[in-house]
């Protein structure tokens, strides 16, 4: 008698699972300090190159009156500010020479905001971040 | 109409519309009601006037910029992200403070649909100052909430 089909097929083979394995030897926490002040020494290094591009920029933003022959610009304020412990640079103006800064940047009841720093940090960032690419790959 | 102008429409449309942030019952600051703050508003700013009665929220449109690549075309760059201040103005400073966390909650991955652009708004920062300082018996405080915007053609 003629039989059709068989027992021996597809499901009754036994599919190989390839063996393989990665091992890791070595402490990662200790790797993970080592990229990271990296990376944060780069941030650092691009950002003390940034911080007084993002100055002149903010400089240039920044409200003018000309006909103001006397007292102090509030664009004559704006200074680098950097702190290698915190990796912090800082672009601001100067609170006790300028103390009308926050009201011109932020805006008050009677006139408009006008954000001079964030849009220089903005104008910058671009450059900050190839900065960091840079220093990076160096 | 152009995306600054729909888009602050927009933003108008929305604010207004929260009863949680316009109504007299909905915001109660701290001290329970009774308080300073029974009427709220929605304004833009350059048609408000200064002395209107406190608190109100005012709309800034502090910058915008291209996100898209320059068009070979030489036509308009549609695709934008838009910076915008919302500047919350009280004589109550639990006040302030209540409306500025009520617009975050609102603008936060908000979708934005006006009739010829769309997008998304996240909120970038919040800070707090306080204005009219030649006044002493009248000092106004503020909120700044920075939320971003990017717009596109729909």
């Amino acid at each position: 008698m003629a039989s059709f089909g068989t027992s021996r097929g597809f499901a009754n083979r036994s599919i190989p699972i390839p063996k393989f394995g990665v091992s890791v030897l070595g402490d990662l926490r200790e790797f993970s300090e080592v990229v990271n002040a990296k990376v944060k020494d780069a941030a650092y290094d691009a950002a003390l190159e940034n911080g007084p591009l993002v100055a002149e920029t903010a400089r240039d933003l920044c409200p003018f009156d000309p006909k103001r022959k006397s007292g102090i610009h509030l664009r004559d304020t704006i200074r680098v500010r950097r702190s290698k412990s915190k990796g912090i640079v800082t672009v601001s103006t100067d609170h006790g020479k300028a103390p009308h800064d926050f009201l011109v940047h932020n805006g008050t009841i009677k006139q408009p905001a006008n954000p001079f720093l964030y849009k220089a940090k903005d104008r910058r960032d671009e450059e900050y971040k190839a900065g960091i690419r840079e220093k990076l790959s160096a | 109409m152009s995306l600054k102008s729909e888009l602050v429409a927009a933003v108008y449309s929305l604010l207004s519309g929260d009863s949680t942030l316009t109504a007299s019952s909905g915001i109660t600051p701290p001290g329970g009601p009774g308080t300073p703050g029974a009427v709220r508003s929605v304004a833009v700013v350059g048609q408000v006037d200064p002395g209107r009665a406190l608190p109100y929220v005012r709309i800034d449109v502090t910058g915008s910029k291209p996100i898209s690549d320059e068009p070979f075309d030489f036509g308009q760059c549609q695709t934008q992200e838009v910076e915008i201040w919302l500047k919350v103005f009280s004589d109550w400073e639990p006040e302030a403070r209540s409306v500025a966390e009520r617009l975050e909650v609102l603008l936060q991955n908000r979708q934005i649909t006006t009739t010829h652009f769309r997008g998304s708004s996240w909120w970038l920062d919040t800070s707090f100052a306080t204005d009219n300082l030649t006044d002493p018996d009248r000092l106004i405080r503020m909120a700044d909430v920075r939320i971003g915007f990017r717009m596109e053609a729909a």
